[in-house]
């Protein structure tokens, strides 16, 4: 979930960054286009105007213009006269097409001043006594008037400002729109992602524009659901086809063992044999259990536990089976304790309860002092199963605690043992919503704590 | 003397070398009666001469074990014990659900194997159950309710007493849970009747034991249960 709304963050920023980078660039290029096109007019009309204005020097009727100014005007293919406001006949003239007139009445010089003068585009500059107009080539300009109160001025300027952010502001809201879009289509597929990197159960929705990608996941899904199960099915089969040459092993083993015809040193020799046996046994029941645990096989079949009963029963079975001597199991309840009940899966919890204890037997050849407690407060309830033996390094103790799945460790120095019984009860007491509890230290002992909710 | 050991047990396994592990078993134990069969037909056949038991694998090259069972149980009452590589639960449910007496899973000790045909053996046919057993230093007659002692008046065992004897006989040797004798005494596990229970295991040790305060027949396993330790035998 973190990931999916980090990667969304992350598209984010990156698109607002690339929309301003996009309004930036917009902003550089209008300057350069003003630029260019501003280049392109350089001998404005005013600034001609007035260039001429300055030149223009009054020689007894006739007036004279610099060499400088001429070849501006040449340049431009620029006409000019001289219009006297009084008479509104044409005083001095340079280059003045034939077919303009000499006179000028005031409307015809209101006319020109806004707009042409016969299709010429003139520009005019008022003198003290004379009207300058310059002409340039037909086609060459377009005059534009324009007139607009200051109120529509001002409005034009604010809509026109209000209506560039506007325009910000609906583009952003129609990104962030969009990619909530994408993200919520997109959400559903990396959740299942990780739903399917972490072993669970997905099932995407099928419609929709990524309806393809979603039929895909589940088809990756479904796969490595059905190579799980073949997984499972292979472990259950394999220790299915063991159960009868063991049985052959174990029953006749322990049928010897008890042959008064033998001697003690052949008895010993045979309970050795039924001692491993029956090893191979629990291996391959732990095997079968935690593979079907692992892929979630293996329904729990939860009912109203009697815990310090069901406790006392495998302290019992243990008590009951040729326990070395070197062994002791000490069972501690309360009264409180006796009325407990909770609910759960009596032949897994007692599973969970008998791997701790052969953990114990098999991890002190020599012997050692086990203890089962059973206890509870007003939430929970609390199994111990605690020895006094060689215990584990802390190097150990840390692995273990880590190492949650046994079958995907790669690490070698683990304990089979160790590994596939523990990871057996941690399997158990998670289906039953406990938390366990590893301490040891060497040379002290091993205390495992199951805590089971009420 | 020993009628529990004559009883005809049928063994129904698809595979030789079970069966005649099975028989072996047994007939270490005392068991002189054992009839065997491969199949289910051979196994309906050998029925007609109405074995006391009967033990079967689930999966036969004919038919599965369960159908088997019922089969059988239309016919007759005889106990079923089933013996199987079927370890799963739902196995087991449907094997008591079809009127099996107990279940046990492959691979198996043999004590375990004749403990629990005795035990079915001896819940089946009470009639002829031995109710007479040696103790360290008396005899205890549960169909009398007494307890003999060499020399001395018998002694009256009361009815709560001969069932916790009965329980506790039944599985000699081994531990009886707390729980399991509450559930005997009382009907219901414990809410105040441990001490009922040993009250009651007290007024036991009077009768049976030569000194109630070291007992040598039947021994408490702290916090756990008790246990009855027959005269012959030592386990």
């Amino acid at each position: 979930m973190n990931n999916v709304q980090r990667f969304f963050k992350r598209y984010v920023y990156s698109s607002v960054r690339l929309f301003c980078f996009f309004i930036f660039v917009n902003i550089a290029l209008f300057i350069a286009l003003t630029v260019i096109s501003g280049s392109q007019g350089s001998h404005s009309p005013t600034q001609l105007l007035e260039a001429i204005t300055e030149d223009l020097q009054q020689s007894a009727s006739s007036y004279v213009l610099s060499d400088n100014t001429i070849a501006k005007m040449e340049q431009e293919n620029v006409w000019c006269m001289m219009i006297s406001n009084e008479s509104g006949n044409v005083l001095w003239n340079y280059k003045l097409p034939s077919e303009l007139p000499q006179h000028y009445t005031p409307g015809d010089v209101a006319e020109m001043t806004r707009w042409y003068l016969q299709e010429y585009p003139v520009f005019v500059s008022n003198q003290s006594d004379e009207l300058l107009v310059i002409g340039y080539p037909k086609d060459s300009f377009w005059k534009i008037s324009a007139y607009k109160t200051f109120a529509s001025i001002k409005i034009d300027i604010l809509g026109l400002v209000s209506l560039f952010l506007l325009n910000i502001v609906i583009v952003l809201i129609l990104f962030v729109h969009n990619s909530r879009k994408v993200e919520k289509s997109i959400k559903p597929i990396l959740t299942g992602i990780e739903e399917i990197s972490a072993g669970k159960n997905t099932q995407l929705v099928e419609h929709g524009e990524l309806a393809e990608i979603n039929t895909k996941l589940n088809k990756v899904a479904i796969t490595l659901q059905q190579r799980d199960m073949a997984r499972a099915n292979w472990i259950s089969g394999i220790s299915h086809d063991i159960r009868t040459p063991l049985s052959m092993v174990l029953g006749y083993s322990s049928s010897l063992e008890t042959n008064n015809t033998l001697n003690a040193e052949q008895q010993e020799k045979v309970a050795a044999i039924r001692q491993q046996a029956a090893k191979i046994k629990y291996l391959i029941e732990d095997l079968n259990l935690t593979a079907k645990l692992e892929y979630d096989m293996q329904p729990l079949r939860v009912e109203k536990i009697h815990l310090v009963e069901l406790a006392r029963q495998v302290v019992c079975e243990f008590l009951d089976s040729n326990l070395d001597d070197s062994f002791s199991i000490d069972f501690i309840t309360d009264s409180d304790s006796e009325l407990l009940y909770i609910n759960g899966d009596e032949t897994l919890l007692k599973r969970a309860i008998t791997n701790l204890i052969e953990n114990s037997i098999g991890h002190n050849p020599s012997g050692c002092e086990i203890t089962v407690s059973v206890s509870c407060n007003n939430q929970n309830a609390t199994v111990i199963i605690a020895d006094n033996g060689i215990g584990i390094p802390a190097q150990k103790l840390k692995e273990l605690n880590s190492k949650t799945h046994y079958m995907e460790s790669t690490d070698e120095k683990l304990n089979l043992r160790h590994g596939l019984g523990m990871l057996l009860v941690r399997q158990i007491v998670d289906a039953h919503h406990g938390v366990i509890k590893i301490e040891s230290k060497p040379q002290e002992g091993f205390k495992t704590t199951l805590t089971f909710p009420q | 003397m020993n009628t529990i050991k004559d009883k005809t047990i049928l063994l129904v396994d698809d595979e030789p070398a079970i069966l005649q592990m099975c028989k072996s078993i047994l007939k270490e134990n005392g068991f002189e009666n054992i009839l065997t069969a491969n199949t289910a037909l051979n196994a309906l056949e050998k029925m007609s001469v109405k074995p006391d038991m009967a033990i079967l694998d689930v999966m036969l090259p004919d038919m599965d074990g369960f159908t088997l069972a019922k089969t059988i149980r239309e016919q007759n009452i005889t106990p079923i014990l089933f013996l199987t590589a079927k370890g799963e639960i739902n196995d087991k449910s449907k094997g008591f659900e079809v009127g099996a007496d107990d279940y046990m899973v492959k691979p198996f000790i043999a004590q375990e194997f004749v403990w629990r045909i005795t035990a079915i053996l001896r819940r089946t046919y009470k009639e002829s159950e031995e109710t007479s057993f040696l103790l360290n230093s008396c005899k205890v007659d549960l169909e009398q309710a007494e307890v003999y002692r060499e020399g001395q008046e018998p002694v009256t065992l009361t009815a709560k007493e001969v069932e916790i004897l009965k329980k506790l006989y039944a599985n000699a040797g081994r531990i009886v849970t707390l729980g399991a004798l509450c559930q005997t005494v009382c009907g219901d596990i414990y809410i105040g009747y441990e001490k009922t229970l040993m009250s009651h295991i007290r007024h036991i040790r009077e009768k049976i034991e030569e000194e109630p305060s070291s007992p040598v027949s039947l021994i408490t396993v702290k916090g756990i249960g008790y246990k009855l330790v027959l005269k012959d035998k030592t386990r």
